[in-house]
């Protein structure tokens, strides 16, 4: 009767610092994932904020199941001349890639020995149409130069939106969602953490509709 | 002492087979085990409970920085001018023309859409947060609060199902800007 108690009460112990060790390995990744989706937010504010207008989107889908993934190509920047109309270095885009569960952001990015004179051959103007195409986000690509560079990992899915774009009232703005997953294994078995990060990005000064 | 159960202790023989584990000493031991016990679970329940309030302060945060950015793309009044504390009657979300048109704006989880109306999915079991947005108007930066003024206070209140509500205020002034 002794011995039968004490197991089971070792059992009971055993049982409760599985549970509390299975908690914390699942915690972790909660966790992370949090961090990541903040960091992966402020990081879309940053790019969105200072830009002028936005050009093609793809709306993409929350679990990562459209055919077309995410993305926003936008004209970051007036910076160069002619003022008012969109040359390749002023054009950046956010794609997601859901074979590396990357939030990409691409932009053109001369080499820095690169005279003045050799970066205005090749930073063109792009015409509005171009910039606001269907296919503008796989075009925009394989301009010169463009090259990407990760800003947030493990997403699964995204889901991108522009509203009030061209309005001379509202300003535009980019509603997203990014869906971040991890997996782990916890006791074992397979766990897998989800994150929805939900956020509105809205640009401060958009321009009018360039040429 | 009650009668020993096993004799498989070395204490038997010292004690002229007297005594081994008996039930009352296994009956002590689990209650001293069950006191340890009990002192570990009660941080680790408050380490959980910790937890569960910072994620849903995060929530609550992520939601407050949505709609103050959404608030943001509005202009700071109505193209003649005026501001306004309310919607116009009949106005919605989807077509709220100015900032004021916020003021005591309210929803929750159950009902949050994206801009586009698309309901947000924020999986299953999802507690209810509440949101609510005050438009404070002044004539300075730091003066008093009053019915019209150049600046505001855009404040968004969002109230997780437990522990304290977490609020984001934002300063907007009135700019000569079309926009």
């Amino acid at each position: 009767m002794s011995l039968m108690i004490l197991s089971l009460v070792g059992g009971a112990v055993a049982a409760l610092s599985l549970a509390v060790s299975g908690e914390w390995q699942a915690g972790d990744p909660s966790q992370s994932l949090q961090l990541m989706a903040v960091q992966g937010a402020r990081r879309i504010d940053a790019c969105i904020r200072p830009a002028c207008y936005f050009g093609s989107c793809r709306r993409g889908s929350a679990n990562g199941s459209a055919t077309q993934p995410a993305a926003i190509l936008f004209w970051k920047n007036d910076n160069y001349p002619s003022l008012g109309k969109i040359q390749l270095a002023e054009l950046a885009m956010i794609q997601h890639d859901p074979t590396t569960h990357t939030l990409m952001y691409y932009e053109a990015a001369f080499p820095a020995g690169m005279t003045s004179g050799q970066i205005s051959i090749i930073n063109q103007d792009i015409s509005f149409s171009l910039f606001n195409s269907a296919s503008a986000p796989d075009d925009f690509k394989l301009l010169p130069y463009v090259t990407g560079k990760p800003i947030c990992h493990n997403i699964s899915g995204a889901r991108f939106f522009v509203s009030d774009v061209g309005s001379n009232t509202q300003r535009a703005s980019l509603d997203y969602v990014l869906t971040f997953s991890r997996s782990m294994k916890v006791n074992g078995s397979d766990y897998n953490a989800t994150q929805v990060q939900y956020g509105t990005a809205t640009m401060r000064q958009p321009k009018d509709q360039p040429n | 002492m009650a009668p020993p159960l096993f004799n498989i202790d070395c204490r038997s023989q010292r004690r002229g087979g007297s005594a081994a584990f008996t039930l009352t000493e296994c009956l002590i031991a689990t209650a001293l085990l069950v006191f340890a016990a009990a002192g570990v679970i009660v941080p680790l329940s408050a380490s959980h409970r910790q937890r569960t309030t910072t994620n849903q302060a995060n929530v609550a945060t992520m939601l407050a920085r949505q709609l103050l950015e959404e608030i943001a793309s509005q202009p700071y009044a109505e193209p003649d001018g005026t501001l306004r504390a309310s919607p116009f009657p009949g106005q919605t979300r989807a077509n709220y023309t100015s900032l004021g048109c916020y003021n005591g704006y309210s929803d929750a989880t159950n009902s949050m859409t994206t801009v586009d109306g698309t309901p947000i999915d924020f999986g299953p079991g999802t507690p209810t947060y509440t949101r609510n947005v005050t438009i404070s108007y002044m004539t300075s930066r730091s003066g008093p609060v009053t019915n019209a003024g150049d600046y505001a206070i855009v404040a968004v209140t969002v109230a997780p199902p437990t522990g304290p509500s977490v609020t984001l205020s934002k300063l907007v002034t009135r700019s000569n800007q079309s926009w």
